[in-house]
């Protein structure tokens, strides 16, 4: 399951990343875009799998009082 | 490729202009603003120079255009500006304009020469209308006085008013701030012996010269005796008063008055032909003084560049030399020819690539998009010749690092939002001429603006903040229906008690996008937060001084540097690695391998860090087992052991960085110094390098050749074995420091997006939440929100967006200039400025 998100993100920012710099129509800023779409891939890809990987593995849980637990069993848990 | 990756390539060329065709094609060359031309007179005075009449005759119009500019200015005409750009006019066609020029500068100076006499004259006729008015109550009251002054004091005076004195008086003009302090000096100089009576006038009037209006006051002064009569008049004059003849007879007053007043009249009507006719001149001056301006600033522009070409001895051709790009030689080549077809010349201008051993100057070719980006770089430094620009990634780099201080999807989305509002209307915006300062920094500024806002609205969403609170777009990925004996917890647990959710029965994998929403309500966010903020920030460093370092590989290579490759790149990258790329893996290792249920033992990477430099073996106890098997002992020996190598690599390629390249290139140098000695029979030659007009070669053969090796006139020179030493020194001294600074400098992206998040957050509760509840029902608590929403938007866009904003985007700058730039940018180019009319007419020479 948390691999699926995993994959899913990859693909959308490989397509950015590295699809989208071969669709790029000649023109002479045809490199400076294309350097654009890659770097803005690694960045945003990068910055997405340090959130990722930071709760993959939590090594302790959120601290939560009772009203906000009551709260969110009621809302977003349906109970 | 027009890329701005690289600098373009330049080439000195050498340009032999015929006499007759050089005006004519400097400005075509101006035109198109793609060539600098280098000072061939550079010795010559600016006085002894060859165009130097020329020169001055352009000086003497420009002079005569600012005049006339002047009194448009003064009389308040607006320039017509119609948008036309004429060329440079030839030689012959100047002459007209000059006797044009000449001419109204004559009219003018004497259209106001008489005008400032005819207002001259003026003023004084209504000063003197004023006193003789303003007097007329002085006298009234003097005779009111006479009249009366039997009835009180006809006891025991009789001989003084039987023999009346004679007092004589003076009238006159004064400013008004000038009175008291004239009263004063009147008092002491005339040890009161006189009498002074003002009044002011209520209209101000105008100063002929400066056409400023002033406040007046008439005065009166009474006095006894020739004395104090010099002596009174000596003081108006210091104090510029005027004073004007005011007759004592009541009748012969009125006389005077009518006569003033017939000569005001006539006064008035020739003052209003003389301005009409002045404000003729002006019109015509306003139609054309934006083409004459421009006009004469080509042709000033011209002559200058003229200046800096050399005469053969002929007379009949000026050679200059100019730095051009090579790819628009042809253009070049294409405009010298226009140029000599417009004045009719018979022989070509010719165009002659030379070859040179000097630094050529540093061409980017930025369009309206790049050049904000280039403007932040060459801020720092403008790019060696040839080197990779590091502004071709700082578009993304530097809006992405922004946004990670930033991240905050309500600030990002405004701050875009300004920006492409900007961007939508930039023709519009652009062409205003009397923007704000801050304003049109913002708009210059405006595509970077746009990039940042995206990044920053990309980050808020990585760190699911908006305006400090977040979405459950994905739903939360914790359970709290799942924690064992929450049901019994919530019936009877007292209100305020808290509870800590397992994440071994709540906690359903990583939320697919960001940050898990839960961690907003939750309250040990911030803890968990700044670990992964703080992890993120050295990762994010690390990674971006690697790409650094990454681009000084292709800069080495494209200069054909393997000395430096292998001997200075490798130690550095090994440098880096073991020590810092390692810290991130064990980072990674750590999200992967520990979970919830070994957290009792967590390592801490810092403590582990500190211990690998101390050669400490990891241990269980000490919280600084990362990863591999544990002996009997609780070490971890592997762990150990590869922390061990990898400093030792770390610490050997220091000397490597520090010593191999300076040993290297001496050799080299003894080698060639052998080599050279032995070509020439044992007997050391010293060349004549005739540093920059080498030998003049066809273009083709250079292209060939392309400046690579040209042994046979390479002259050896000394080398400097100490210099060299000390500046590779330094360079490892840096580098090694610089790594470990570096990397804790990054931590900045940390710090400031936990105080953004803070203070945004701040601003939720304590302003908006709290306005909000406190307001009550009813119409009071419709305004009192309405309020309070303003008070949070103000705050929001002054504080989080304007001031925050600059906070990030100078520490964003100072992570490309510092961290990111010093690991492989040189900027010690020299700029290329071509000659080009449009920057010479826009003053930014």
């Amino acid at each position: 399951m948390a691999w699926l998100s995993f994959l899913l993100v990859t693909i959308l920012w490989g397509l950015v990343g590295i699809g989208a710099p071969m669709i790029v129509p000649s023109s002479p800023q045809k490199f400076l875009i294309q350097t654009m779409l890659i770097m803005t891939a690694a960045c945003c890809w990068l910055h997405w799998l340090l959130a990722w990987m930071s709760q993959l593995n939590p090594l302790f849980g959120p601290v939560l009082t009772k009203e906000h637990a009551e709260i969110i069993q009621w809302s977003w848990e349906d109970k | 490729m027009s890329s701005i990756l690289r600098s373009e390539e330049m080439c000195l060329a050498q340009l032999f202009l015929q006499s007759d065709a050089a005006y004519s094609c400097i400005s075509e060359l101006g035109e198109l603003g793609l060539v600098q031309f280098r000072d061939l007179n550079a010795d010559v005075s600016a006085f002894q120079r060859k165009f130097v009449p020329e020169l001055r005759r352009c000086d003497e119009m420009e002079r005569k255009l600012r005049y006339l500019d002047e009194e448009l200015q003064k009389a308040e005409i607006p320039v017509i500006d119609n948008n036309e750009s004429p060329e440079a006019p030839l030689p012959k066609e100047t002459l007209p304009l000059e006797n044009d020029l000449e001419q109204l500068e004559k009219q003018m100076r004497e259209v106001s020469q008489n005008q400032e006499q005819l207002n001259k004259n003026f003023l004084e006729l209504t000063e003197l209308k004023h006193v003789l008015r303003k007097t007329q109550s002085f006298f009234e009251e003097a005779q009111d006085f006479a009249a009366q002054r039997p009835a009180w004091q006809s006891s025991g005076h009789e001989e003084m008013s039987s023999n009346p004195l004679r007092l004589g008086f003076i009238a006159g003009v004064i400013v008004r701030e000038r009175i008291p302090l004239f009263e004063r000096i009147l008092w002491r100089a005339c040890r009161g012996n006189v009498f002074l009576r003002h009044i002011e006038i209520d209209a101000p009037l105008k100063d002929p010269v400066t056409g400023h209006e002033v406040h007046k006051s008439v005065f009166i002064i009474f006095y006894q005796g020739e004395q104090l009569r010099s002596r009174t008049k000596k003081i108006c004059e210091s104090l510029k008063a005027s004073i004007y003849p005011c007759p004592e007879n009541p009748q012969e007053r009125r006389e005077v008055a009518m006569n003033v007043m017939t000569r005001i009249q006539d006064l008035d009507q020739v003052l209003k032909t003389t301005n009409e006719q002045r404000n003729r001149i002006l019109a015509q001056v306003a139609r054309n003084i934006r083409v004459w301006f421009i006009k004469v600033r080509k042709v000033t522009a011209i002559y200058h560049s003229l200046n800096m070409f050399s005469v053969d001895l002929g007379q009949r051709c000026l050679i200059g030399e100019i730095w051009c790009p090579v790819s628009e030689i042809d253009r070049i080549q294409l405009a010298l020819r226009r140029g000599t077809e417009r004045c009719g010349a018979s022989v070509n201008s010719i165009l002659h690539r030379i070859k040179t051993n000097m630094t050529p100057p540093t061409y980017f070719r930025t369009d309206k998009f790049t050049t904000g980006f280039q403007a932040i770089i060459e801020a720092y430094g403008v790019a060696d010749y040839r080197e990779i620009n590091p502004a071709f990634f700082t578009i993304i780099s530097f809006p992405f690092l922004y946004g990670v201080m930033f991240g905050d999807m309500g600030h990002g989305i405004i701050m875009a939002l300004v920006a492409a509002f900007m961007c939508w209307k930039e023709t519009e915006i652009g062409r205003k001429k009397d923007l704000n300062e801050m304003i049109a920094i913002l708009f210059h500024g405006r595509y970077i603006i746009l990039l940042m806002g995206l990044f920053s609205t990309y980050a808020g969403f990585i760190y699911n903040d908006i305006f400090s609170k977040s979405l459950n777009i994905f739903g939360s990925y914790w359970t709290v229906s799942d924690q064992p004996g929450i049901e019994d917890w919530i019936k009877t647990a007292p209100a305020e008690s808290t509870i800590q959710l397992n994440p071994n029965f709540t906690s359903d994998g990583p939320y697919p996008y960001g940050m898990d929403p839960i961690w907003q309500l939750s309250s040990n966010k911030i803890v968990f937060i700044d670990s992964f903020k703080m992890k993120g920030s050295v990762i994010l460093g690390v990674t971006h001084m690697c790409f650094g370092l990454v681009l000084a590989y292709f800069n080495h290579r494209h200069f054909n540097d393997h000395v430096t490759i292998i001997w200075e790149w490798i130690p550095r990258c090994l440098f880096m690695g073991c020590i810092f790329v390692y810290l991130c893996l064990t980072i990674f290792i750590k999200w992967i391998f520990w979970d919830a249920s070994t957290s009792g033992n967590a390592p801490s990477l810092l403590i582990n860090l500190i211990g690998m430099f101390m050669l400490k073996t990891p241990t269980k106890e000490d919280n600084t087992w990362v990863y591999g098997s544990l002996n009997a002992e609780g070490e971890a020996t592997a762990q150990g052991l590869v922390q061990k190598l990898l400093l030792l690599i770390a610490f050997a390629s220091l000397p490597v960085m520090l010593l191999a390249k300076p040993y290297i290139k001496y050799k080299e140098w003894k080698d060639k110094r052998n080599r050279s000695t032995a070509n020439f029979g044992g007997v050391r030659v010293e060349i004549e390098g005739n540093d920059d007009t080498e030998g003049i070669l066809d273009g083709d053969e250079l292209a060939r050749e392309s400046g690579s090796d040209h042994q046979p006139q390479e002259e050896v020179e000394e080398f400097d074995v100490g210099g060299m030493m000390i500046l590779q020194i330094i360079h490892t001294i840096e580098f090694a420091l610089g790594c470990i600074s570096h990397t804790a400098s990054y931590l900045r992206l940390w710090a400031l997006s936990l105080a953004h998040a803070e203070l945004s957050e701040v601003l939720w509760t304590m302003v908006l939440k709290m306005g909000l509840s406190m307001s009550s029902s009813g119409s009071v608590g419709a305004i009192m929100s309405y309020l309070v929403f303003w008070a949070f938007a103000a705050l929001s866009v002054g504080i989080l967006i304007c001031m925050e904003g600059l906070s990030a985007f100078l520490h964003a700058m100072r992570l490309h200039w510092v961290e990111f730039n010093d690991k492989f940018y040189g900027g010690e180019g020299i700029a290329f400025k071509p000659f080009y009319f449009e920057t010479i007419l826009s003053g930014e020479e």
